[in-house]
């Protein structure tokens, strides 16, 4: 029972990463290869916070958050005039960069070691220690980017949004200051990713970078693009067809050296077949890129 | 020092740039980041070490087995994937996140088959020493280096004096214009592949004798060559070869001020500059759009 309970709470981070991560996708129409970075940042902030000054879970997510989109800006603002393809390899490299930093500065993340015991969550003086503790604070977690993300979707905000994945000139030539709308759906994007990462990080214990790894990275990206890109229930979807991968691997009894690139493998076919042959994903309405 | 400095970063500079040449010459044609060039790199340095060290093929067969290993790969890339997506009106981002896909994929085949632990070739070939200026090269260096000139002046006449280099041309400045006059896109581009492909697989071949490798050195030979592409100006073969050399400069000469494990931020550093600064590169014509 509980683990199958692991598994839903994975599935519901993996979600709001998702979640986050489709904002751009599906409702601004651009591509970021940073997104496991900024989960990254989250689980990172939140982690040392806690360890080291002991606070409590709703600040050290706060700051996890705040972390994110600061370190959004610095990746946005001077890379979002990029056109396509350019701005997606800008955010691949911020994500070698960030992921270098999280790997190299031993002072501070202890490099490849990575952190342990990283505190069970506190929250007003309540200790979350069971499976389905963790399954609740999933759930609002959960229901909150979800939440967030469809009061923007629906908000004139999000129309802009859509109005500069249609034709970005167009939605200039309106009068509408396209870039701003673009940073700020960024630093959404991050925030929410951040939040995520530091669910994840007090919810196993232990971070280390390989967590936060480009790979990770294609992850999330194949969780909208084969739940489907711009619909409400696509990245639950693909979080939870892709969430569920590696727990049925295991079931089919492979060494767990194969596992991994094994894996891999079936992410990337995946990912590659669904952009063939259901460019839409499996729910959704939008094909990105087309 | 200075002296082998220099010399070690112009060496690792030329093999960037072999790779970035590939690249950037398919960037130009096809208009979108073929980023599992990194994988034919791959492929072909694994080709060549698995030969060396299992069989007792000698080493120009080596070399060709990897060219052609390399290329087939290529092509299959172009006949399977891209050329199904391209009919699909794909825009440059889905063609982009197909080749990443493709690149986990081979990335995870190669170290499924062959192990993922780091490779080298046991047999020491040309490692002998020759005084060049002041700095110490191994024949193999000096092979290489050699091999990487010839092939830069082959692939730039080749460009240049050609009427396969005009069409390649004529589908970068204006694709369905090509189409219009004759010029099949499907055919050039699939030669364009090739030739990328079979650069990318001799780079590879010379960089796994001199080298260690492992499985998942895929993405990091990506962004760096990448970051010579852009450096060099994107599309421009000479603006390659000079561009790799920038990156294997600062990657060698950062060492001196900062601990090795910074050398690859240095190098997404570099690109994350030039990207903002000046897109075009050196020598690269401003078809790029900074802005919509």
């Amino acid at each position: 029972m509980d683990y199958l309970l692991h598994i839903i709470v994975l599935v519901g981070i993996y979600t709001v990463l998702a979640v986050s991560l489709d904002l751009l996708v599906g409702q601004l129409g651009i591509l970021s290869i940073a997104h496991a970075a900024f989960f990254g940042l989250g689980a990172y902030t939140s982690a040392l916070l806690a360890v080291h000054l002991g606070l409590p879970f709703p600040l050290s997510i706060l700051f996890g958050m705040a972390v994110a989109v600061l370190i959004s800006f610095v990746v946005s603002l001077p890379t979002i005039r990029l056109h396509d393809d350019y701005f997606v390899i800008a955010t691949f490299g911020s994500q070698m960069i960030l992921c270098s930093v999280f790997n190299n500065w031993m002072g501070l993340t202890s490099g490849p070691l990575g952190i342990r015991d990283i505190p069970k969550p506190l929250i007003f003086g309540w200790t979350v220690r069971s499976q389905v503790g963790f399954l609740a604070l999933a759930l609002v977690l959960g229901v909150f980017a979800y939440l967030v993300v469809s009061l923007l979707v629906s908000s004139p905000f999000g129309r802009v949004l859509r109005a500069i994945r249609e034709d970005e000139v167009l939605t200039k030539s309106l009068g509408k200051n396209t870039l701003r709308y673009k940073v700020t759906a960024f630093a959404v994007s991050a925030a929410l990713a951040g939040c995520s990462g530091s669910l994840y990080a007090h919810y196993v214990n232990y971070i280390d970078p390989s967590s936060f790894t480009v790979v990770e990275s294609i992850l999330v990206i194949s969780m909208v693009i084969i739940g489907g890109s711009g619909s409400r229930w696509g990245p639950l979807i693909g979080a939870a067809v892709l969430g569920t991968l590696p727990e049925i691997l295991r079931f089919a009894g492979l060494p767990s050296s194969t596992a991994a690139n094994l894996r891999q493998i079936i992410y990337g076919l995946l990912l590659l077949l669904m952009m063939m042959f259901r460019p839409r994903g499996i729910v959704g309405k939008y094909s990105f890129g087309r | 020092m200075t002296a082998q400095t220099f010399a070690n970063a112009l060496i690792a500079g030329l093999s960037l740039g072999l790779v970035a040449m590939g690249f950037s010459m398919i960037y130009r044609t096809a208009q979108f980041f073929h980023v599992a060039h990194a994988a034919t790199y791959l492929v072909g340095a694994y080709t060549g070490i698995w030969l060396s060290n299992n069989t007792k093929v000698p080493i120009c067969l080596a070399a060709l087995a990897s060219i052609i290993v390399s290329g087939t790969l290529g092509l299959m890339i172009e006949v399977l994937v891209y050329r199904p997506l391209r009919k699909l009106h794909s825009s440059s981002p889905i063609l982009f996140l197909a080749s990443l896909a493709l690149l986990l994929i081979i990335q995870n085949v190669v170290g499924l088959t062959l192990g993922s632990e780091i490779q080298t070739v046991q047999s020491r070939v040309g490692q002998n020493s020759v005084h060049i200026l002041g700095s110490m090269v191994t024949h193999w260096q000096a092979i290489s280096i050699g091999v990487t000139i010839l092939l830069f002046i082959v692939t730039w006449s080749l460009l240049r004096f050609t009427v396969m280099g005009k069409k390649m041309r004529a589908i970068a400045t204006n694709p369905d214009l090509a189409e219009a006059v004759g010029i099949s896109c499907d055919h050039v581009l699939l030669f364009v592949i090739l030739l990328g492909s079979a650069l990318a697989g001799i780079a590879g071949f010379l960089a796994g004798y001199d080298t260690a490798i492992t499985p998942t050195s895929g993405f990091g030979i990506l962004l760096i060559g990448v970051t010579a592409a852009v450096a060099g100006g994107i599309g421009s073969i000479s603006g390659a070869i000079l561009g790799g050399i920038l990156v294997g400069i600062v990657q060698h000469f950062a060492i001196w001020k900062l601990p090795a494990q910074w050398q690859d931020a240095i190098v997404f550093l570099i690109l994350i500059a030039f990207l903002m600064l000046r897109p075009q590169g050196f020598f690269g014509s401003p078809i790029w759009r900074t802005k919509v």
